[in-house]
């Protein structure tokens, strides 16, 4: 029984034990790794509401209810309350689905809205989605502090003031881009990217109503 | 042969990517830009290093019938490993290179490396080749991610060299750059090898264990190195 081995049996039976041995390594490296994984997952969450509400005081991350497949979190300071955050996804980018924090000023008008995960195009659909801390090196030679706050994005800021419901607001609803007819801006090349952010914002601007709703029968009661 | 000339060979007289030409769709998919690439090829490098090194340890007692599915096992392993540890504590790199990781487990390198030399060599020979074939995977993920970077957007390691760049050569960062770029590079490793042997009055020609008979992978299942009689 040895390296030239072609005993069937014996074949199998090493293979199984080496099979063994790699299932008990992954197997301890999954126990090890859980509660870290589990930490990344709510820390990214966390830092995310950090990101895009206001100063707050509360914990959002407990302060929180799902209505449909939007996941909301509200943020008060002071007791009052100064924001609220949706967690949206739309299956409809280009690579696939598109995660979102799209946070709200508490009349209902998009505050801001960063993209937590996407599969877009690198320099092409991502431009639509990503922002990015563009440093320069003349900058970094004069030693430069990065600016406080969100980098911009130019597709993703055009939503912030906009809302769903509130009248007068100067964005035919739905809001669709201009090449749809709509008055969104979009990149060129770009289009299914740029759609599927404009979902996501119609969509989480769409569904604030129905959260307020259901946050104020449930004070009532 | 030194311990030092397994390492050094990788990575640059036997570069996996540049010479061997092992590893292409892994290679032309993360080298959109240098952060990816070198991500890319340190995961790839603890992988390579590991392997190399269980698969030399147990080289003698696996039957030669079932190495194959052995070597596989060991691979797959340190791929989940790594991808366990990368997202419970370098979520961001995991963000950037997830869908990547995967893909470590079917990397030609990894295999080529585990059949053509840790099955062959002593532990420290093959951790050192390991070792070296990874880091010149990351070296020229690198430098192709960064002719591409720079191309496609005007910066390097996202740090803008030129400004104005907003209408980009884009296409550098897809797939039809990552050829055109990796063509390049190719040429000019021809290019430099062909004038230095000139000037040593030779001519050059790829080494002949370093074409295509090199790697053994198509050849399996006839060319067993152990096979019996």
């Amino acid at each position: 029984m040895s390296k030239n081995s072609s005993n069937l049996f014996y074949l199998g039976v090493f293979l199984c034990l080496v099979c063994a041995a790699a299932a008990g390594i992954m197997g301890s490296a999954a126990a090890l790794t859980r509660e870290p994984i589990e930490k990344a997952k709510v820390k990214k969450v966390s830092d995310g509401l950090r990101e895009v509400l206001p100063a707050f005081d509360n914990d959002p991350m407990k302060d929180s209810r799902s209505i449909g497949d939007v996941q909301w979190y509200a943020a008060t300071n002071a007791e009052k309350p100064v924001g609220y955050a949706a967690r949206i996804s739309v299956s409809s980018g280009y690579g696939g689905r598109i995660e979102a924090l799209v946070s709200f000023h508490p009349d209902g008008a998009i505050r801001t809205f960063i993209v937590t995960g996407h599969g877009e195009t690198p320099g092409l659909g991502s431009q639509a989605v990503d922002r990015v801390r563009q440093r320069t090196l003349a900058g970094l030679i004069r030693g430069e502090k990065a600016p406080e706050g969100l980098p911009p994005n130019r597709i993703l800021d055009q939503y912030a003031g906009h809302s769903a419901a509130k009248p007068g607001d100067a964005w035919k609803r739905p809001w669709k881009l201009k090449k749809d007819g709509g008055d969104a801006e979009y990149v060129s090349g770009a289009t299914i990217s740029s759609r599927a952010v404009n979902e996501l914002a119609w969509k989480a601007a769409s569904a604030f109503e129905a959260y307020r709703a259901a946050q104020k029968e449930e004070r009532n009661k | 042969m030194s311990a030092f000339h397994e390492l050094v060979k990788g990575i640059w007289k036997e570069n996996p990517v540049l010479v061997l030409s092992l590893g292409m769709c892994p290679s032309l998919a993360t080298s959109s830009s240098a952060k990816n690439g070198l991500g890319m090829g340190l995961a790839t490098t603890f992988v390579l290093l590991f392997s190399n090194l269980v698969i030399s340890l147990i080289r003698n007692a696996v039957p030669s019938k079932i190495r194959i599915p052995c070597y596989i096992v060991v691979i797959a392993t340190f791929v989940t490993v790594v991808d366990l540890v990368m997202q419970a504590y370098a979520q961001t790199l995991y963000n950037a290179l997830g869908i990547f990781i995967p893909l470590i487990v079917v990397n030609c390198i990894v295999l080529g490396r585990a059949e053509a030399f840790a099955s062959k060599n002593t532990i420290l020979n093959s951790a050192f080749d390991g070792l070296g074939m990874g880091l010149g995977f990351t070296l020229a993920l690198t430098v192709i991610g960064m002719i591409r970077e720079f191309l496609a957007a005007g910066t390097l390691f996202q740090i803008q060299l030129v400004s104005g760049w907003e209408y980009g050569f884009s296409v550098m960062g897809q797939a039809p750059g990552g050829f055109i770029v990796m063509g390049f590079v190719l040429a000019a490793m021809n290019v430099y090898n062909r004038r230095r042997a000139e000037k040593n009055g030779q001519t050059y020609a790829v080494p002949q264990e370093l074409d295509c008979r090199h790697c053994n992978i198509c050849r399996l299942a006839e060319s067993a190195p152990h096979k019996e009689q």
